[in-house]
């Protein structure tokens, strides 16, 4: 079975495909599942066996091998039970978001395993995350309208207050590269987010009261902040922001970082595998939905070069 | 005690009337840097009129001209004179538009199309100094007739401010193509 995407054309996703892999992971790891139980009957079989030729050397050298060999079951099937479910993710990410990327931004090229790096996103000064756990996945390079970009989904987690694991980032970081004259660093976070604000930074208020109760905007000249947020843009800011949980967002006159945050990763399928091929066409949307964005800053900002 | 009462009294009176001396000159300070702010983004819109106005006689003659040389920049001009300076320079932007569709060699010349860059570009800019400037004087203006700062600013002669509103950069953002 092909689905043809309804607004995309040369864009066919082979669902059948997809489904049969779900169904032999499924399987599979239903498969591997067992083994820990048979591993704990083994246990037991021999455990019984050995109690009956009572507890000489044979018991001693024995019991040690047989729970050897147990947790050795337990511990290969719980890997490969995992990695399952990681082939079942790469699987999907080739089958469903890779033709959608390619249909939507023709020409740019998708990596799946790679990501900005840590030090990377330290130094874009964004967020103060004091990094424990950082990851990212799914990046995005190419050019939109003639303007290059990169994306890709960011995670990072840190313990709490009460030493709980908690997301301090989960969500998509966009860096657009234009050239427009600023002097210094504009940035802008929530209001009373975490903005890793630099010395000589100034806080800027804008004409618009509720753009300055939502967002906390920081820059070295404030004309350079009124120049790049335009009223157009502040209302775009006001509406990602309905969207997700936090937006953050940076201009030094050559690059644009905006990081949404709270949305979790864009190209994940649910988390429960069987749901993929009964929800694929909400997924498809939503892939398209969160790669429309990329055109959309692009056009509030009028930066694209290229027609239609 | 009642000295001391009196003395403390006078101390926190003399305390509050500098602090918010010190606020009211910062917010004074922060309108006149953007009033200059607009003065630096009129004057490069002028010199790139000028220049455009000099590569369109090169192709065609045009009544721009008279309306240009109407334009006033200087130092010190009053919101009133800058507003009506836009308003002109919109105008014969306007007029050098409209004579450069009626040639197309002088609309597809690399010296018309650079600075017609150059032209989005000091709009653009133009229009962030308004908006800063705006904001600013609205937020000195406020500040100038809330009790009880009203009355330092009364005792410092502080006024309100004008605001800058040029007609055409009311509503809409300036059309930027790079």
């Amino acid at each position: 079975m092909t689905l043809e995407v309804n607004d995309l054309k040369n864009i066919h996703i082979d669902v059948g495909k997809m489904v049969q892999e779900l169904k032999d992971v499924e399987r599979k790891r239903r498969m591997y599942l067992m083994l820990p139980v048979a591993g704990t009957i083994l246990f037991f079989v021999f455990f019984v066996m050995l109690m009956e030729n009572g507890e000489g050397e044979g018991f001693l050298i024995g019991m040690p091998f047989v729970a050897i060999l147990c947790v050795g079951m337990i511990w290969f099937s719980i890997y490969k039970y995992m990695k399952l479910g990681y082939d079942a993710l790469d699987s999907y990410k080739e089958i469903v978001v890779r033709p959608v990327v390619r249909a939507m931004l023709p020409g740019t090229m998708y990596r799946p395993k790679q990501g900005f790096q840590s030090e990377e996103y330290q130094n874009m000064h964004l967020k103060r995350s004091p990094c424990f756990q950082y990851k990212s996945e799914d990046l995005l390079d190419g050019q939109c309208k003639g303007i290059a970009f990169r994306q890709a989904d960011i995670e990072i987690i840190r313990p709490n207050d009460n030493k709980h694991i908690a997301y301090d980032v989960n969500g998509q970081l966009r860096e657009f590269e234009f050239e427009k004259p600023v002097e210094g660093t504009v940035l802008l976070g929530p209001h009373g987010g975490d903005l890793d604000v630099q010395p000589g930074m100034n806080k800027v208020e804008f004409e618009n009261v509720e753009f300055n109760l939502m967002f906390d905007v920081y820059a070295e000249d404030a004309h350079s902040a009124f120049y790049i947020i335009t009223p157009h843009f502040m209302e775009y800011l006001t509406k990602l922001s309905n969207d997700s949980d936090e937006i953050y967002m940076s201009f030094d006159g050559e690059k644009l970082r905006l990081l949404q945050s709270g949305k979790g990763g864009i190209f994940n399928p649910p988390s429960n595998l069987s749901d993929i091929a009964a929800s694929i066409d909400d997924q498809i949307e939503n892939i398209k939905k969160d790669l429309k964005q990329i055109e959309e800053v692009i056009d509030i900002l009028h930066l694209g070069t290229e027609q239609e | 005690m009642v000295i001391g009462i009196i003395i403390a009294v006078i101390v926190v009176l003399v305390i509050w009337y500098v602090g918010t001396m010190n606020g009211l000159r910062a917010a004074a300070l922060k309108v006149d840097e953007a009033d200059s702010g607009i003065d630096v983004a009129l004057t490069k819109r002028y010199d790139v009129l000028t220049k455009q106005l000099a590569v369109v006689k090169e192709y065609a003659s045009h009544e721009s001209k008279t309306l240009f040389e109407t334009i006033k920049i200087r130092n010190g001009m009053s919101m009133e004179e800058k507003q009506e300076a836009v308003t002109k320079m919109n105008e014969v932007a306007g007029q050098l538009k409209i004579t450069a569709e009626a040639y197309p060699e002088l609309k597809s010349s690399n010296n018309f199309v650079a600075l017609q860059n150059s032209i989005t570009d000091v709009e653009e800019h133009l229009q962030a100094a308004r908006r800063l400037y705006n904001a600013n004087a609205t937020a000195y203006n406020t500040k100038i007739v809330m009790f009880p700062a009203s009355i330092v600013a009364n005792m410092l002669g502080m006024t309100k401010r004008d605001l800058f509103e040029a007609e055409s950069y009311k509503k809409n953002d300036v059309e930027m193509k790079f």
